[in-house]
């Protein structure tokens, strides 16, 4: 079974996500804030980390700089999931290794899980 | 005719004072040059037999005209601060709208899938429970955004009568007990007689919302919330303190900005803007009162206003 790290802190997106990606097979870690979400990493040995920029208690960006600096997580696959569109945030996130940015506004639910399938190459 | 009203173009237009105004500031150039060219004409009159004086007073008028223009630039510079301001405050608006309507969207389109999705009738509740709470978020982002748009055009209606201020506290308490019971948060107000006050009652029920919506958010769980009066002759003081995580010290300094949320918020489930406080900053500036703030970190934080108390 795939582990997926996922790091949001909005209740009901990492509810229905996290459901959804439950529903099809996947083992699903939940981590509510940045730092839990780093913490978390470091342990997880996870597949996929979906990880959304604006947190609290550290910004996704950092968690993914922190996380790119850690040989346990150096090359792990990162989908960034937000709502924020800036040019900047999204140059940033791919300097940084993110394999892809999505704008949840952007998408149904069926559309990202399908998307984060085809990042774990199913 | 409003076009040429210098004073509300430069308010409505660029929302920066007279002196900064590009408008403004070339009236101003026209005058001197205007002004200056005379000047040398009369000058050049009398002095024509003393090249050095009239070569020192054009040095100090082109002083000052390099003065002026270095004052075009900086306004210049402002407008452009104003309008990435702007930029950021309309990037984040659309952030802070889009998340809920996500929500809103994801959490509809797994419960029409409910079969599929083997969802139980208590799972179904969860999910509206979810939809509920996130209309209820993007309602008030809105309504925070329309007071805000209204106080800074001064469109707001601020007239002000007598009322009751500890009616009023009682009333927005009665709002919030429900948030307040499920983290056994008691909320005990002060019941000394206090008198009518003369303010804004809609303004002040604004302020009092965000301030117990504040201390709800920041409160430990079991602990309790206290509201309190003190008659201080001409003013009635009304404090709110909370017993929770207190704010840093670090960020005492912004916390009456725009979408500013302490990082140590305890109860995530009140949803909040990052907009309450300054609403109430705002609202305070309006009425021309002051609200002011007390913090120990990790103790206690109290937040307090007056009022004119019934004339």
């Amino acid at each position: 079974m795939k582990k997926i790290l996922f790091i949001e802190d909005d209740n009901a997106i990492q509810k229905t996500l996290g459901e959804g990606l439950r529903n099809k097979g996947y083992d699903v870690v939940s981590a509510t804030d940045g730092e839990e979400g780093l913490e978390f990493s470091k342990d997880a040995n996870a597949d996929l980390v979906i990880l959304d920029l604006i947190l609290p208690k550290m910004h996704g960006l950092k968690v993914l700089e922190n996380m790119r600096k850690e040989p346990a997580t150096a090359e792990t696959p990162v989908i960034i999931l937000t709502n924020l569109e800036n040019i900047n945030e999204v140059e940033q996130a791919l300097e940084f290794g993110a394999t892809t940015y999505l704008v949840k506004a952007n998408y149904s639910l069926e559309e990202v899980l399908n998307k984060i399938e085809q990042s774990l190459g199913e | 005719m409003n076009s040429f009203n210098l004073f509300k173009t430069c308010k409505r237009k660029y929302n920066v004072p007279l002196w900064q105004c590009p408008q403004f500031m070339f009236v101003m150039m026209g005058i001197v040059i205007m002004a200056s060219s005379l000047f040398f004409y009369a000058l050049g009159q009398r002095y024509l037999i003393q090249p050095e004086v009239l070569a020192l007073i054009v040095m100090l008028i082109a002083t000052v005209l390099l003065v002026i223009a270095f004052v075009v630039t900086r306004s210049f510079e402002g407008l452009a601060e104003t309008n990435k301001v702007k930029d950021e405050f309309i990037n984040i608006v659309s952030h802070q709208l889009r998340s809920p309507l996500t929500s809103l969207r994801w959490a509809s389109q797994f419960l029409s899938k409910h079969k599929e999705n083997n969802l139980d009738p208590n799972t179904c509740i969860e999910y509206f429970d979810l939809i509920k709470e996130n209309s209820i978020r993007m309602e008030k982002l809105i309504d925070d955004l329309l007071i805000i748009t209204r106080l800074n055009d001064q469109k707001v209606d601020k007239r002000k009568a007598n009322f009751s201020l500890s009616d009023l506290v009682h009333e927005v308490v009665k709002e919030y007990e429900t948030v307040a019971n499920r983290f056994n948060i008691k909320i005990k107000v002060d019941q000394e007689d206090i008198p009518l006050v003369y303010s804004n009652e809609y303004l002040i029920r604004i302020v009092l919302r965000n301030l117990i919506d504040n201390a709800l958010s920041y409160s430990l769980e079991n602990s309790e919330i206290k509201i309190n009066f003190k008659n201080k002759g001409k003013k009635l003081g009304i404090t709110i303190t909370d017993h929770g995580v207190g704010i840093p010290k670090d960020v005492k300094k912004r916390i009456f900005e725009k979408f500013f949320r302490a990082k140590n918020v305890i109860h995530k489930k009140v949803h909040g803007t990052g907009l309450g406080l300054y609403i109430c900053k705002l609202i305070m500036n309006t009425l021309k009162e002051k609200i002011w703030f007390t913090s120990k970190e990790g103790e206690s934080t109290t937040f307090g206003f007056s009022l004119s108390i019934n004339n």
